[in-house]
């Protein structure tokens, strides 16, 4: 017996030996150690949305919230459209229906139709129609009205509510609300030539959280450019996202797209795709987003760092400058036409008490101008200058060119004469080609070293562009043109064949209050100023952005019509609110910077004699 | 989980009445291996060694591969683990970024970008034998985001640490996910959130450490058996260089023993078995140079013995027929020279019989005694001895017993040597019966015959026993030697019993008397086991029985 249990023992030894050197099927639950600790704190909750139905306290009150409650996240819409309907007319309500962006035009008319219940009348312009990519495309529908109806519910609580019970028949967001609910944000596309940058305005829900709106970009960005600027710009690879947020808050975003992000098929030879990709999102991440600098993952791999260096600065020719003091401290070099002679103005660094720039000082260059372009860029041969001036001789026009290659001017060439000529534009990055408006019909052309005249060359401007053609003027980038056409404004997207030709590939109207309008310009690379008819008939200058969902008025003169219009467009990373704008009318010319917005007598420099202020015309920038 | 732990149960009890079967087998087989094994351990030296030896280093080896395969095991472990909580680190750092920007839980984007990193943040899946990184909420049972449902793996114990006490803690679970159990370990760790904590289990298959300590363990064992069995051949072959030539010692012993005086060993070389087998072939060559001598000498004193007998009986033969020519006339002389003729005479008788003991002693001593057997009734054999020295023992006073069975006693033997031994011992108990009576009994059964003759005289002191059957011994030295008796007799008989390979034993106790039994085969040749008679008489006081063993079996060998 006990031999039996020193074998059994030693069999037990054996099985726990063989057994117990292996690794165990289950094993208790081992501590290692505490668990991460929460990072930065997300600033504040969810975004702010639209009002609810209930917090109207006036049927005035609660249209105007009708008409805000479909801004924000596009996937909550449909909910909280339905919370301000009656079931009925809730379950009347389709999915996916466009979201139309309208201009109200006065306030809206309340109209009693039974106890309790109103029918509502709103007058509005459709202003565009906003997507899920938070772009405002052209407006499809052109109704000036709607009608509506509106009940007073009482709560349980005994206070009154409003809801519709009959509602209009589009899904309609005011601009107001657009501009209460909505930020917006530029993105970036490469041009289709890939030498810059050319800027896409979205509109971000405030609603959604901060720490998601990087990512939102991000798929902006992958998503495509809107739908108007397509044929104008190169896109990313959509298949680029990888699914992956962006974090933030933090110091340095990390972007990461798929191996797909540098599968760019319309990208020549010699473009780095990862480069151009990264600057392409550090300018649409630039602000607020990115503090110190972004690194790119492409497919997990090859992180690459871009900060913001004048690889960055460079990348976006509407930029001049590193942001700070300097950038916001810089003065546009400020001209005039006095006499049908350019002269400098005040405004000007240094007081305008420098000598005019070396190529206006060729002998005959600098008289009978009517008008005149100033523009300057970098080139690889050194600083470039060029100036377009429309000249008036025994009531013809013509255009005469001038430029210069550091101080080496070289000779003035003229073209032919035109019966009417506008104001010519440069085309930057590069700036070898200029547009000008001449008889009514817009033009092309570029200065040539070889002898005779400049010739002009039509531009073919798509059909839905009816009537004449009035003013022109070029986005800093140089890739999109504004023009004027029977009143209207026109934002064109352009591309630039070789390096002398220019072909139209988008276009969209600007719908804006101003009417008739004679002149536009670029005060910003996404903003234009246009002067014209204000809604009170009175002459106005007003700022809107490229889609037109949002104006602004700058100024407003009794005096007479605008003739001339010139902006400064500010740099994309300056804090600048105001527009830098001059303009004359019969008789005065403006300098909108400036307290006084006259410009005075004593403000023009190096002038002979008294100046006759009625003489003063055509104030101008130097483009640079 | 319930369902789990009771199938385990089940399977744990089955595995355990399976175990308990094979031991019983076990041990059956053992005992019934055990006991010649019991038997070869006390006899063999060779496999004593060998079996501690197997069973020393058994031991050793085990313990060694034990420490060996744990450690190896801890090792690969350990190595997983800290790889595993760097990947949850990064793994949990991935998910906390990703997840930053989210404050609600109830974001129907929260899902999905679970989903993307649970996704993204896998490599592989059981299939693949990749890490599975699953995400759970404890706060929000409905969002998670796992590529397999792997619930199973996470224990409660585990999700509490995780979850509730907000550690990175693991644990080694088994789980089949079709493609057979397989071992995973599960790190977990919790993520913090703007919507409130979740947590990421990375979940990691052990497949590849499985295989390696599994490797590792057989590597150990193959190794530890062969080392065993390679120490246990060692021994084997050292040990039978050692048991070897003890063997052929012993063996060369028991032949010299057995009477083979020339047996040697063999010896070589020069080490300390050649020592001792150079010992031992010069112990024997001196035992048998001893030997031979001795048996020289012996040989040479019988011959003396047997010639000065034959050599004195020629003269004797002259002295006796003087010696009858002077005792016929004794009449005629001097009563002083007729006593001394009377004397002449008897002490004549007794140097012939004498002599005739002396030629009887050295022809057994010289081997030439022969067995001339016959088939004999024994019957009348003891009746005639009796009858013969019916004068002897009525002039001594002394009534004669005599027990005999009915039917004849027929056994092969030399009835001239029978009755020898018979009147020899018949003769001794009157002599010294004292006047009381002497009885004689015959038995017999199926193998033996036996003859008892008893007296009850002063008996026979305790070792006396095996001294009567002595050549020229007395019970009292200073006893003359007056009834006659050579001091041969007994030796003669002892002899003659032998002769039959029959048994001749003594038994005696002080003032109770002796007994003397002959045995013999009844067919000669025979081997005796037993007497059909007692050799202790039954009247003997117990008391006083100093030694009733059979004292003289040794006489018999």
């Amino acid at each position: 017996m006990r031999r039996r249990t020193v074998l059994a023992a030693a069999a037990a030894a054996i099985a726990v030996g063989v057994s117990g050197c292996g690794i165990p099927a289950e094993s208790k639950v081992r501590d290692i150690g505490a668990g991460p600790e929460a990072g930065e704190e997300v600033s504040g909750g969810a975004g702010a949305g639209p009002p609810t139905r209930e917090s109207a306290s006036t049927k005035e009150a609660f249209v105007s919230n009708f008409l805000a409650a479909l801004a924000g996240e596009p996937d909550k819409m449909e909910g909280r459209l339905k919370a301000y309907l009656t079931p009925d007319a809730g379950n009347a309500v389709q999915a996916g229906a466009d979201l139309n962006i309208v201009r109200l035009r006065g306030t809206p008319a309340f109209d009693e139709i039974g106890q309790g219940t109103w029918s509502v009348k709103i007058d509005v312009t459709h202003v565009g129609v906003l997507d899920a990519r938070g772009s405002i495309g052209e407006a499809e529908l052109t109704r000036s009205s709607y009608t509506f109806k509106i009940a007073v519910q009482s709560t349980e609580a005994g206070a009154e509510t409003w809801i519709v019970t009959d509602p209009p028949d589009d899904l309609l967001l005011s601009t107001d609300a657009l501009e209460s609910y909505y930020t917006p944000r530029t993105i970036y596309f490469w041009s289709r030539d890939r030498k810059t940058l050319v800027p896409d305005e979205r509109y971000m829900p405030k609603e959604l959280d901060e720490g998601r709106q990087p990512t939102r970009i991000v798929e902006w960005l992958v998503a495509g450019p809107s739908e108007w600027l397509r044929p104008a710009v190169s896109r990313i690879n959509d298949q680029a996202k990888n699914n992956q947020n962006v974090p933030y808050p933090k110091d340095r975003l990390e972007v990461s797209l798929s191996a797909k992000a540098v599968e760019q098929t319309d990208a020549g030879p010699g473009v780095d795709v990862v480069a151009q990709l990264g600057q392409q999102l550090m300018w649409s991440l630039r602000w607020p987003y990115v503090r110190d600098g972004l690194q790119l993952w492409v497919d997990g791999r090859g992180a690459q760092v871009f900060t913001k260096d004048s690889v960055f600065y460079a990348a976006n020719a509407a930029n001049r400058g590193p942001e700070g003091q300097e950038q916001q401290e810089a003065q546009p070099e400020r001209f005039a036409l006095v006499d049908g002679k350019i002269h400098r103005l005040k405004g000007s660094p240094g007081g305008g008490t420098q000598p005019l720039p070396q190529l206006l000082l060729s002998n005959g260059v600098n008289q009978d101008i009517v008008s005149a372009t100033l523009a300057r860029e970098s080139a690889d041969d050194g600083l470039r200058t060029a100036a377009a001036l429309v000249v008036r001789q025994d009531e013809k026009f013509k255009l005469r060119v001038v430029t210069a290659v550091g101080d080496g001017a070289r000779p003035a060439k003229e073209t032919t004469e035109y019966t009417s000529m506008g104001r010519a534009a440069w085309l930057k990055t590069p700036m070898d080609v200029g547009l000008v408006v001449a008889d009514k019909g817009l033009y092309q052309f570029t200065y040539q070293l070889t002898a005779g005249g400049i010739p002009l060359r039509r531009v073919d401007l798509p059909s839905a562009i009816d009537g004449k053609v009035t003013d022109v003027s070029a986005a800093p980038d140089g890739r999109r043109i504004a023009v004027v056409a029977g009143g209207r404004v026109y934002v064109l997207g352009i591309s630039r064949g070789g390096t002398t030709t220019v072909a139209v590939e988008a276009m969209r109207p600007v719908p804006t209050t101003v009417t008739n309008v004679v002149a536009v310009d670029w005060s910003e690379e996404a903003k234009l100023v246009v002067a014209g008819t204000g809604p009170d008939g009175k002459p106005a200058v007003w700022e809107l952005s490229l889609d037109g969902a949002i104006e602004k008025p700058q100024f407003n003169d009794t005096g007479g019509a605008v003739r001339h219009l010139v902006a400064y467009p500010d740099d994309p990373v300056a804090a600048s609110v105001t527009a830098t704008v001059m303009y004359d009318r019969a008789g005065a010319a403006f300098d909108l910077a400036g307290d006084k917005p006259g410009i005075e007598a004593s403000d023009v420099m190096g002038a002979d004699g008294e100046v006759d202020l009625s003489q003063v015309t055509a104030p101008f920038f130097l483009l640079d | 989980m319930a369902v789990d732990s009771r199938s385990v149960t089940a399977l744990g009890a089955r595995v355990l009445e399976a175990a308990l079967d094979v031991w019983r087998r076990v041990a059956r087989r053992a005992v019934i291996v055990a006991g010649p094994l019991h038997h070869t351990w006390r006899r063999s030296l060779h496999f004593r060694v060998v079996a501690i030896t197997l069973v020393t280093s058994s031991l050793l080896v085990g313990a060694f591969a034990y420490l060996v395969a744990t450690q190896s095991t801890n090792i690969l472990l350990d190595r997983t683990r800290n790889a595993a909580v760097k990947q949850l680190q990064v793994d949990t750092d991935h998910a906390a970024e990703q997840l930053r920007g989210f404050n609600q839980a109830f974001d129907p984007q929260v899902q999905s970008s679970l989903g993307t990193i649970a996704s993204y943040l896998s490599r592989g899946g059981p299939e693949q034998g990749g890490a599975i990184v699953a995400l759970t909420s404890s706060r929000n049972p409905n969002l998670r985001a796992q590529a397999f449902d792997v619930s199973p793996l996470i224990t409660p114990e585990l999700a509490h640490t995780v979850a509730v006490d907000h550690r990175v803690a693991d644990q080694i679970r088994t789980y089949d996910f079709g493609s057979g159990p397989t071992k995973y370990l599960v790190t977990g760790s919790p993520v913090p959130t703007g919507f409130g904590p979740i947590e990421l289990y990375y979940i990691v298959p052990l497949t590849t450490e499985d295989q390696t300590a599994g490797q590792i363990r057989t590597m150990v064992l193959l190794t530890g058996a062969a080392l065993v069995i390679l120490l246990g051949v060692l021994s084997a072959l050292v040990t039978r260089l050692v048991v070897r030539p003890v063997r052929v010692a012993a063996r060369t012993a028991q032949r010299l023993s057995a009477g083979l005086l020339d047996q040697r060993m063999a010896v070589h070389g020069e080490d300390d078995l050649a020592l001792l087998a150079a010992s031992f072939n010069q112990m024997a060559t001196n035992l048998q140079r001893q030997i031979v001598r001795l048996e020289e000498m012996s040989r040479l004193q019988r011959r003396f013995t047997s010639d000065v007998s034959h050599e004195l009986r020629t003269p004797l033969t002259t002295v006796r027929m003087a010696a009858d020519l002077i005792f016929a006339e004794r009449d005629e002389f001097d009563p002083a020279v007729a006593r001394a003729a009377e004397l002449l005479q008897a002490e004549l008788d007794r140097f012939e019989g004498l002599l005739t003991d002396l030629l009887e002693i050295s022809r057994f001593d010289a081997g030439f005694a022969m067995l001339d057997a016959e088939p004999t009734d024994l019957v009348p054999v003891v009746r005639r001895v009796v009858d013969r020295l019916d004068g002897v023992s009525a002039r001594a006073g002394v009534p004669v017993e005599l027990t005999v069975p009915e039917t004849p006693v027929i056994a092969e033997v030399d009835p001239r040597r029978v009755e020898r031994i018979l009147r020899n011992l018949v003769g001794n108990a009157v002599e010294h019966s004292e006047g009381r009576t002497v009885s004689v009994a015959l038995g017999a059964d199926d193998a033996a015959v036996a003859v008892t003759v008893r007296d009850h005289g002063i008996g026979l002191r305790p070792g006396e026993e095996k001294l009567v059957f002595n050549r020229f011994w007395r019970a009292d030295p200073s006893r003359a030697r007056q009834t006659g008796g050579t001091g041969l007799g007994l030796s003669i008989s002892l002899e003659d019993a032998r002769l039959h390979g029959g048994w001749l034993e003594a038994w005696g106790a002080p003032g109770q008397g002796a007994q003397f039994r002959l045995t013999l085969p009844v067919r000669a040749g025979d081997r005796l086991t037993s007497s059909p008679l007692r050799l202790v008489p039954p009247d003997v006081v117990p008391g006083h029985a100093v030694d009733a063993r059979p004292a003289s079996l040794e006489v018999t060998a």
